[in-house]
């Protein structure tokens, strides 16, 4: 290829819309060719200044008193602006009257005071506990749990956002697909407009649902759950700014909500709490402190951990193994006592993001995964990716994760293997023999995470043996359990769930010792 | 909400309750403006303001032009705000109306070709997380001296995030001369960037 050709590719190449033959053709040459190396280097540099400059600018003078007076007076609409409006599919604003502006003054008060008594109630009740002198302050101790149904819950009968009956909206051209379940009774299909993450287990289906406001960048959580009944939705009470949320259903009413938060420090958390309630039942688990001291951008952009500082805490519930399919999934015995003992596995989110997608212009990336196991033995693994960023499909073509003491210090590498393209590493779990087990994701026409066409998962386990080994598991997890899927914004999400339901017992034959 | 507030200091027991109020407090305020409440739209505006006029001021590269249609967005807001159901993030769907908005306007005016201040641009940036580098300055200023139909699809393809079919129907272009132009500001900035 000749630089010509290649310098009037490289747009194409960034934006990850050649052919593979053609990208393949790219690659080569720029790894030949210091010139066009140059300019690939500045194009991606050039990306990545425009990704940070600020969205945010404010304007030299206060615009208020104009649009007030403007607003007071009634504004005049001009023929441009209705037909901006006209891509706002709204229906129209009332012009507002002298007469008509009691009546509706007065009935929006109604109207919200309906809506949002059951939230103000949560909210003032949580209040008055902060100035409450009698509730134990051990995070450890258990505290009463609200009621089933409290009036945070808003069913599906009244609640406007969670209609009973859903009709999929199909945006952008991603289709929603269907999950074929292998059970034949008791089926329920649940077509899903929001709700980014599914979690099916014995006790009930539930999705979670995260509302952002980009501009306050303030986000709402809400749990849904689904039975045969329709649906109800449900706002736990998590600290603000609560993120990586995943949902553990542990009993016909309960489940746990493993959640990250970033003030005042970086922490993790699983809570656990009876749906609808106000407050939880109790933490199960609770990391102090995860300090990850500093990266290091190399050379080519890759990003290496220089350092963990970790000096968490940890205490372990003792949940009955049977309890939960995904106690199940993450149980661990302490070979040394023989005791049995749950463990989650945290989720870090570092603020690598922002970096992380200006660097997707490199060919290769190297990132940390938001993924950290925890072993019996107080070490903790965290996961590195190393992926290629430029091929159509974001492909993993390596892995590998850090086990570290709880002094920071690394205690061994392990190889995760190379996986094929379009996997993604989904967590790992720590055997008892000490073998390692790393959940698979693979998304059908994938593209680069933040906008995956596929919401349909297929899971497999890699199993790491001590002796640096790899044996490919089929999982026997069926397909439609747990569903991930991820779109540029949260509720341009479309997932069509055939999910199993929650009164009939599903069948598991998965194993995760040999 | 408790348990969470007596494992962190004072200080941060304070700033969760806060940020919780805050959550509730945006939502109470769209419900307060759309009864009517001019103070609490007033606030609306305040909190959203930088976002409008980020937009604005990139999508004209004109201050003055730029504080016009800000002021439009936030009256037609006022106007739409009814039809604002919560089914998006009031952020998002404030956003998709600013750009419509500005969008429209440029293409039923001659813009006047007033420049982009680009000397007081550093000095807009105050808050900390807004200081521009060096390197920042002179990519805004090049934006900014992109030829119109170039920038706009500039600003609209890679700092908005829109994509090419999205950015070709909002200017009403085909798509190939979407790409085309997005095509020709790179080039154009490549070049610009290389001198600075």
């Amino acid at each position: 290829m000749k630089c010509e050709a290649c310098i009037q590719l490289l747009d194409d190449y960034i934006d990850g819309e050649l052919t593979e033959i053609e990208h393949r053709g790219i690659q080569q040459h720029i790894n030949e060719c210091d010139k066009c190396e140059q300019e690939a280097n500045f194009l991606s540099c050039l990306f990545r200044d425009v990704a940070l400059l600020p969205k945010n600018i404010q304007p030299d003078r206060d615009l208020w008193p104009a649009i007030e007076a403007k607003i007071i007076s009634g504004p005049i609409v001009n023929d441009q602006v209705k037909i901006a409006e006209s891509k706002i599919s709204a229906p129209n604003h009332h012009r507002r009257g002298t007469a008509s502006w009691v009546w509706r003054i007065a009935a929006a008060a109604v109207l919200c005071s309906l809506v949002l008594a059951g939230t103000y109630l949560g909210i003032r009740k949580q209040t008055a506990r902060y100035s409450n002198p009698g509730v134990s302050l051990n995070p450890f101790e258990k505290q009463p749990s609200g009621p089933a149904q409290s009036p945070a819950i808003q069913s599906s009968q009244n609640a406007q956002e969670t209609p009973a009956e859903y009709k999929p909206v199909i945006k952008d051209g991603h289709s929603p697909r269907e999950l074929t379940s292998q059970s034949t009774d008791g089926i329920l299909t649940y077509p899903l407009d929001g709700p980014t993450i599914v979690s099916v287990s014995n006790y009930g289906v539930y999705g979670l649902r995260t509302d952002f406001d980009a501009s306050s960048e303030l986000s709402r959580n809400c749990v849904i759950r689904f039975d045969r009944n329709g649906m109800q939705s449900w706002i736990p009470p998590l600290p603000a700014g609560s993120s990586a949320i995943s949902l553990y259903p542990v009993g016909e009413n309960r489940l746990c909500i493993a959640y990250s938060v970033q003030q005042p420090e970086y922490q993790t958390a699983i809570a656990e709490f009876d749906f609808g309630a106000e407050s939880p039942i109790r933490i199960i688990w609770k990391s102090g402190d995860l300090n990850i001291s500093r990266f290091i951008i190399g050379p080519q952009g890759s990003i290496y951990v220089a350092g963990v500082l970790n000096r968490y805490s940890k205490d372990v519930s003792k949940l009955t193994k049977g309890q939960s399919i995904t106690a199940d999934l993450v149980h661990i015995i302490d070979p040394a006592s023989g005791e049995e003992r749950h463990l989650f596995p945290m989720t870090i989110r570092p603020r690598l993001d922002t970096q992380n997608w200006a660097g997707q212009t490199l060919l290769e990336t190297v990132s940390l995964t938001p993924t950290i196991a925890v072993k019996s033995n107080g070490n903790f693994l965290l996961t590195i990716d190393r992926t290629r960023a430029l091929t159509p499909d974001r492909s993993l073509i390596k892995n590998e994760a850090f086990e570290y003491s709880p002094d920071g210090t690394i205690a061994r590498t392990w190889k995760l293997g190379t996986l094929e393209p379009n996997a993604y590493l989904n967590r790992i779990f720590v055997d008892v023999d000490d073998s390692m087990l790393a959940e698979i994701v693979v998304y059908p026409n994938a593209g680069v995470a933040e906008s995956i066409n596929g919401t349909i998962a297929y899971r497999y386990f890699l199993r790491v043996a001590p002796d640096g080994s790899v044996i490919r598991c089929e999982s026997s997890i069926p397909i439609d359990e747990a569903i991930q899927g991820w779109m540029g914004e949260t509720r341009d999400l479309v997932t069509l769930v055939r999910a199993v339901s929650a009164k009939q017992p599903i069948i598991r034959t998965h194993k995760l010792l040999p | 909400l408790l348990i969470y507030s007596c494992l962190t200091s004072q200080n941060g027991g304070i700033r969760q309750r806060t940020e919780m109020q805050e959550v509730q407090a945006s939502y109470d305020l769209i419900a307060q403006a759309k009864a009517g409440d001019h103070e609490a739209f007033a606030e609306i505006y305040r909190i959203h303001v930088g976002r409008v006029y980020g937009i604005c001021l990139r999508i004209f590269g004109d201050c003055l032009r730029a504080e016009e249609v800000t002021s439009q967005v936030f009256v037609r807001t006022w106007m739409k705000l009814a039809s604002f159901r919560g089914e998006s993030s009031f952020g998002s769907w404030l956003h998709r109306l600013a750009l419509n908005v500005a969008l429209n306007e440029l293409k039923a005016s001659a813009t006047a070709k007033t420049h982009f201040p680009l000397d007081d641009l550093s000095t807009k940036l105050t808050t900390p997380e807004m200081i521009l580098r060096e390197t920042q300055i002179d990519l805004e200023k090049a934006i900014a001296a992109l030829p119109e139909g170039a920038r706009v699809v500039f600003v609209l393809h890679e700092i908005e995030g829109l994509n090419h079919n999205d950015s070709a129907d909002k200017l009403g272009l085909a798509n190939g001369t979407s790409k085309a132009q997005l095509s020709r500001a790179r080039k154009l900035l490549r070049e610009a960037l290389k001198k600075s």
